[in-house]
């Protein structure tokens, strides 16, 4: 069994599972490509490769520094899907560069919001304006959709529907 | 007035529920088949019925009523009664007037009656109205409606000619206006990009800048927007005096862009001591609601889910917070929606 953590998140692998962390600008020592913003988590299945990224709004340091606040002013603001989008991209780009795309692209949007108390509904929205803005960051769309499609996650819905990944709240 | 509480046995789907309201926003929703118009019906007559009392024949006038709101088959009082229910159909309200209190009144009837048994007749007569919105708009049907409602026997219930005569009452004068009143008013113009004007004999026209124009050739949520506010001009909805304002599907025709606007609206109305009760299957209305709700202000939102137990029997679920509530036949609509939507998106 690996685990994988972010801030409070914590991912259980198990042995047979291929994950690794993506957005290696937070290991030391590692050097990023200037400008690139990656997502933090890639998951290889068979069928497809999921691009994870987590927010993680109800982390208890984030409870404390307002995070919510600031959250839910980036959700209302429509400020989160184009930073989501441009992760996407970016990530994408890293990966065509490196040769390293050899199936699907599907991005996955992991919320730990559960002081927000987002109902599914909420969690669908948020969905379509990140493939929107997924799809289209300019004028004109991109000419490729480079990401086959887009999920929203909340912790509960995540462990529904990724029961061999269980995610857990580790309070630190 | 306001109603505080409605008790319903063995009448149309309900075979015993107990709703106690807000006396500002209620909200009531579930799936299609579990009673929400019959209760919406159901409060407007026990309101409508108390100013009848003192009418002679007083339990065949109030029999011919029930029977033009509900429209049972054959026009038969009986069919409103639940079918099997041992005891008989009764419709109970704790109604306030905000000045002597509260009061009961209870409505009485078995299958084979032919008039209705009301139970506190010694209740007095109040003026007060409630208003009932049916899921239709009437604005472009009007001319000549009343008319015909009078010499024919029509399709619609009698809550169209309800709503058809209180639009034709004269405005109130500027300075009769509640604050609020005028408020929505003037929302509701900026919203629809001009004004209706009422002619009399049910003629309806719209005003844009210097030009008139058909109501029918205005969009149906306009309308809808329109009989708010000449309910509003005319005083028929004042708040703090007059009835409860009972909406049948408010966002029926209806722009979901405009659900914002209309809920804030109704709590501004609601603020001012409107009580106001409305049905819908509308998840952007309803999260509106939750999200518009100001404690500061006093708001009080009452969300009420009808559904079906394991025995079939229509029940309640009362919360004052839309995130308690136990049954959101809505929200799990959208959850399906939700999970569909995921399985597609994961290659399912």
């Amino acid at each position: 069994m690996h685990k994988f953590t972010e801030g409070e998140i914590e991912i259980s692998f198990s042995n047979d599972s291929t994950f690794e962390r993506f957005d290696f600008s937070k290991e030391q020592g590692m050097t990023q490509a200037r400008g690139l913003c990656l997502v933090d988590l890639l998951i290889h299945e068979s069928q497809q490769t999921f691009l994870v990224e987590i927010k993680d709004p109800s982390c208890a340091g984030s409870v404390n520094n307002k995070g919510n606040e600031n959250f839910e002013q980036k959700i209302t603001t429509d400020m989160l899907p184009p930073e989501l989008a441009e992760k996407a991209r970016d990530s994408y780009t890293f990966l065509h560069l490196m040769d390293k795309i050899n199936k699907p692209l599907t991005f996955v949007f992991l919320l730990g919001a559960e002081a927000l108390g987002l109902k599914p509904a909420s969690l669908l929205t948020l969905k379509e304006k990140i493939i929107e803005k997924i799809r289209q960051e300019c004028n004109t769309s991109w000419q490729i959709d480079y990401v086959r499609d887009c999920a929203v996650f909340s912790l509960e819905t995540w462990n529904e529907n990724f029961p061999r990944y269980l995610i857990k709240r580790i309070r630190k | 007035m306001i109603i505080k509480n409605l008790k319903l046995k063995n009448f149309c789907a309900f075979e015993d529920i107990d709703v106690d309201f807000s006396p500002k926003i209620n909200i009531i929703i579930g799936e299609n088949g579990t009673g929400k118009t019959q209760l919406l019906k159901s409060i407007y007559y026990a309101i409508i019925a108390k100013k009848e009392i003192a009418i002679e024949d007083l339990g065949q006038h109030l029999a011919h009523t029930l029977v033009q709101l509900f429209k049972p088959i054959d026009d038969k009082l009986g069919k409103l009664k639940m079918t099997g229910g041992a005891d008989k159909a009764q419709i109970t309200a704790i109604t306030d007037d905000r000045i002597n209190g509260p009061e009961v009144s209870s409505f009485s009837f078995d299958h084979n009656s032919k008039f209705i048994q009301f139970d506190n007749p010694k209740n007095k007569i109040k003026a007060e109205e409630a208003i009932f919105f049916p899921t239709k708009e009437v604005l472009s049907f009007m001319r000549g409606f009343i008319s015909l409602y009078d010499k024919y026997d029509l399709a619609f219930d009698s809550t169209y000619r309800a709503l058809c005569s209180l639009l034709e009452l004269p405005e109130l004068k500027e300075d009769h206006l509640h604050e609020k009143s005028k408020w929505a008013i003037q929302e509701i113009e900026k919203i629809c990009g001009g004004k209706f004007l009422f002619q009399g004999g049910g003629e309806v026209r719209f005003q844009k800048g210097s030009t008139e124009y058909s109501s029918h050739m205005i969009a149906e949520g306009f309308r809808k927007a329109g009989i708010l506010s000449r309910l509003l001009k005319t005083g028929s909805i004042q708040p703090g005096v007059s009835g409860p304002l009972l909406w049948d599907e408010p966002e029926a025709n209806l722009n979901p862009r405009l659900l914002r606007s209309f809920a804030e609206i109704m709590l501004e109305l609601s603020r001012g001591g409107q009580q106001i009760i409305i049905a819908t299957h509308e998840y952007i209305l309803l999260k509106w609601f939750d999200l518009l709700e100001h404690k500061g202000f006093d708001d009080e939102i009452s969300f009420h889910t009808f559904y079906r137990d394991e025995n079939n029997q229509i029940r309640v679920d009362s919360q004052d917070s839309y995130c308690k509530l136990k049954q959101n036949a809505i929200s799990d609509t959208y959850a399906e929606l939700y999970d569909e939507d995921v399985k597609r998106a994961l290659g399912q």
